[in-house]
């Protein structure tokens, strides 16, 4: 495991702790100082801004708010935000299920080297992320001038955008699924195919259904990181309004040009996804668990 | 097929399961286009200038400072967070309080909502009419626009990783381990410094290094608070944006390029650690 | 050194998992609590090391009241089940702990004092060899003996134990606890172990508690429990035992309405049942036994067989130890006579 804890993908481990009493404690005062603070802290940095998103939203009442949701440079950056997720997110899934099987159900020399460099993207600044893109396919970049020649827009288009979030969000399916098939060992294929199964069979009736759970938990971390990718996407989109803009980069316009207020209203959506990313992986987790 | 030309090469395992060749070619293929050759399209980019021009480029009093601001910054929200992280994480594990759930679950809101949201929430919050930042205000600190706006978020983005590493090192840990230290007559401070602090350490010095290297690649959070005043408040991610703005590829590549090769080292740096971590906690 | 419990009780929510223990245990003597799991035998153990605090009842070292102190402060060596060594230090440094943390300060010994005291304590448990290894890289046998070296080390008024053998294979499980009592022998501190295992207990203790459902059972020594069982519970749960179930009525034993002729021993009106050692129930001739029955199958290999028999009447299948020499076929029809019986009151 390498830089795991570089997601949402890091488990909560479940804290039930024996119900002996502890002998071996702290003084009460101790106790309450420690919690206290650890509150505080907890409140100042996550609930306060959460809180903060939705009053902002909904500061001049509802009706603003739908408002502001339904401006047509909002659609746009909705629509195209949940089209930029679809395509990632399908491809990434993909990915990390063929990646996962070469890696879990097959020893080989050079695997945990693999392993690193399918984490990569995520110790990578999303900046740098999108830089990459502009240097392959931008104006002055290696591909631009046979890019421009055969009239291809990738750099401040969709593929750009595409491109950039399925870079960020490259491992987290793969990597929600490798070290769960690998404790699963291959006992249940080999006595698949041992039976009879086709490679296809064996790997749609055995080793899918046993990692369903786990597969849909990576593709909710994949979406949520998806469709809140600001760094990347900001340095190959271009910004043009209606066309190029995802949520979060509208999002930053807004706020630039002073209208707050739609800002949050806009914040608030993503804001929303996050919350129910977050119930949905205290619900799955049981389940991933129970894999 | 496949498998025989495999068992030739001699670098896998024999397995009757299907598959191998053509799963890993793909892997393979994949890896390479989306992350490999862009990598790689980096470090050509920089080819094109000489050490000379690179190194001046780097140096500039601009990119130099970008640069400090950045792994300095993050430095010390990485040690704010292991110092809180520590706490927050002794109070989930050990103790029991209302809300607990809630507030685990919680911990990882910095992971889930999109840097951009944080950004704005934050700057709202900590300006000087703001929820926080008019509390701060009487007291003279002014937090938006200031290095010290920069350092909120990246405390907030990095908080997570401390307390996610940490966690189940803690949960693990055997009771019966304080209990045998108590009845050899160590008191409360030496089972937490000599038997708690030795097994959860590399764990913590995990998260902390994760916290780090996350925020000195971080952008969205932190541009929409700093005010972006060059040498001030300009972290290095932005000045790689205003380069590419101003079409300056090169130069942008450049200040990547010393990022970039940061974040290898940090991340070679946290695989060994996670692995002395799990070889002291006997976890390997 | 002298321990007294008296009136130890103790609850884990709703259920009782000690409740109103009175026991003495002499100074330098091996004692070995025995039970079934939930018996409130760990309880009792970790209530003496002061790792948990009665809810009544008062426990005393010498005299001085130990609930007053601290586990820290009660000296005590406490081995614990899975050895709680801690992985980050080598052996040497696991035993040199409670030397190292002793307070006050000025009390701790010396560096070469402590290497010596730590060297001579791994010598004494035969590891010396293995001072720079990691717990990680010890087999169960040895981690229990470093654990036990750890305990010593702080020259404990007690050392107590609690399921020293339950993790180790059968093997080394017999061979360390006949090396425990010789070094029991040898250092003579006053010592008590925690073990589900009867023939553990019997083999190594000076003297046995036997527990059940928070309470005392039968205190005496190895062949007392054994061989005088204070209960039916004791007679049942160490050694084997026929058990058939009876009625007393009008001063007599009655088998299924037919009155058998043995001894009620104080038993009055109800419902009993007989204990019998497989090995003192003879098989005899079919009429003037008090029980009939029919052998089903005749096994095992040694100076006695091992007969099943099912008793006439209600079919109950028996076990009974029948010499070598005599001559048992399948589907004979035989008696039974308890030589040596005890007869307790209550149903099953």
């Amino acid at each position: 495991m390498s830089v795991a804890a570089g997601t949402l993908a890091t488990r909560t481990p479940s804290s039930s702790q024996d119900s002996r009493r502890r002998i071996v404690a702290e003084p009460a005062p101790v106790r309450w100082l420690i919690v206290g603070v650890a509150l505080l802290f907890l409140t100042v940095f996550l609930v306060v801004p959460l809180v903060a998103v939705f009053y902002q939203a909904f500061s001049r009442g509802v009706w603003p708010y739908l408002g502001a949701l339904t401006h047509p440079d909002a659609v746009a950056a909705i629509k195209l935000t949940l089209m930029v997720a679809a395509i990632s997110v399908s491809l990434n899934l993909v990915f990390g299920l063929i990646a996962a099987w070469a890696i879990a159900k097959f020893e080989f020399r050079g695997k945990s080297v693999l392993i690193t460099l399918i984490d990569l993207p995520f110790s990578i600044s999303p900046v740098i992320s999108g830089l990459v893109f502009v240097l392959l396919f931008g104006a002055q970049g290696f591909f631009g001038g046979y890019l421009q020649e055969h009239d291809v827009r990738i750099i401040f288009a969709l593929p750009g955008i595409v491109l950039a979030t399925v870079l960020v969000t490259f491992p987290f399916v793969a990597r929600e699924l490798i070290p769960l098939m690998q404790q699963q060992g291959t006992q249940e294929e080999e006595a698949a195919i041992s039976l009879g199964a086709s490679g296809l069979q064996t790997f749609f009736r055995v080793t899918l259904p046993n990692v369903k759970w786990a597969l849909l938990y990576g593709v909710l971390l994949c979406n949520a990181r998806a469709m809140g990718e600001f760094g990347a996407v900001s340095v190959v989109s271009g910004h043009i309004r209606g066309e190029t803009n995802t949520m979060p980069l509208h999002i930053e316009i807004l706020y630039n040009e002073y209208q707050f207020m739609a800002s949050f209203a806009v914040a608030s959506l993503l804001a929303l996804l996050a919350l129910v990313t977050l119930i949905a992986k205290v619900v799955l987790e049981k389940y991933v668990g129970a894999e | 097929m496949t498998a025989t030309t495999a068992r030739r090469l001699g670098f896998r395992q024999p397995s009757v399961i299907p598959g191998f060749g053509l799963t890993l070619g793909l892997t393979l293929s994949w890896l390479a286009l989306i992350v490999l050759i862009p990598l790689a399209a980096l470090f050509l980019k920089t080819t094109e200038l000489s050490f000379d021009q690179f190194l001046a480029v780097v140096t500039s009093r601009r990119a130099l400072n970008a640069l400090k601001i950045s792994f300095g910054l993050s430095l010390i929200a990485a040690f704010i967070n292991l110092i809180f992280g520590f706490i927050v994480v002794w109070a989930l594990v050990r103790y029991e309080f209302p809300g607990k759930r809630v507030f685990d679950a919680l911990i990882d809101i910095p992971f889930a909502l999109p840097t951009a949201v944080a950004g704005i929430a934050l700057t709202t919050l900590f300006a000087e009419n703001g929820w926080l930042g008019s509390l701060l205000v009487p007291l003279g600190i002014k937090v938006s626009f200031t290095p010290l706006g920069i350092l909120i978020a990246l405390v907030f983005i990095g908080l997570p990783f401390v307390v996610r590493t940490v966690q189940p090192v803690l949960l693990d840990l055997d009771l019966e381990l304080e209990e045998a230290a108590e009845t050899l007559g160590a008191n409360r401070w030496q089972v937490i410094t000599k038997v708690i602090l030795p097994v959860i350490g590399p764990s913590l010095l995990t998260g902390f290094a994760l916290s780090f290297a996350r925020a000195v690649g971080e952008y969205g959070s932190v541009i929409f608070i700093a005010g972006n005043l060059p040498n001030v408040s300009e972290i290095a991610p932005l000045l790689i944006v205003i380069r590419l703005e101003e079409f300056k590829y090169a130069d942008a590549t450049a200040i990547a390029v010393v990022m970039l090769l940061a974040s290898f080292v940090l991340l070679l740096a946290i695989n060994r650690l996670q692995r002395w971590s799990e070889v002291r906690t006997g976890r390997l | 050194m002298k321990i007294d419990i008296t009136n130890v009780s103790k609850r884990f929510g709703a259920f009782a998992a000690l409740a109103g223990v009175d026991l003495e245990i002499k100074s330098g003597e091996l004692v070995a609590l025995l039970g079934p799991s939930g018996s409130g035998k760990t309880t009792l153990l970790r209530i003496i090391a002061g790792l948990e605090w009665p809810d009544e009842g008062r426990v005393l070292f010498d005299g001085d009241d130990a609930l007053a102190r601290s586990v820290g402060e009660r000296h005590v060596g406490f081995v614990f089940q899975h050895y709680a060594l801690f992985r980050h230090m080598s052996v040497f440094e696991n035993v040199a702990f409670g030397l190292r943390v002793r307070r006050p300060r000025r009390q701790r010994l010396l560096e070469p004092e402590i290497r010596a005291r730590v060297n001579k304590l791994l010598e004494l448990v035969q590891l010396g060899w293995l001072a720079d290894r990691y717990p990680t890289q010890l087999s169960g046998g040895q981690r229990q003996r470093v654990a036990l070296a750890r305990a010593l080390a702080i020259e404990p008024r007690v050392l107590l134990l609690d399921e020293p053998f339950g993790a180790l294979d059968a093997k080394v499980r017999k061979e360390l606890r006949r090396w425990l009592r010789q070094l029991h022998d040898e250092i003579h501190v006053t010592s008590v172990f925690v073990t589900h295992d009867q023939e553990e207990a019997l083999e190594v203790a000076d003297r046995v508690v036997v527990m059940d459902k928070g309470r005392i059972e039968q205190i005496g020594t190895p062949t007392e429990v054994y061989e005088n069982p204070a209960t039916a519970f004791v007679h049942e749960f160490i050694g084997e035992s026929i058990v058939i179930p009876v009625t007393v009525d009008n001063g007599a034993v009655q088998f299924h309405g037919n009155r058998i002729d043995i001894d009620t021993q104080g038993v009055t009106c109800g419902p009993a049942r007989l204990f019998v050692r497989p090995y003192e129930m003879s098989i005899a001739s079919a009429e003037s036994a008090p029980f009939q029955g029919t052998v089903k199958r005749v096994h095992g290999i040694g100076p006695a067989r091992r007969v099943e028999l099912a008793l006439n009447v209600d079919g109950h299948v028996v076990e009974v130890d029948a010499p070598r020499v005599q001559d048992l076929t399948v589907g004979q029809a035989v008696g039974l006579s308890p030589t040596r019986y005890r007869l307790f009151a209550g149903e099953a």
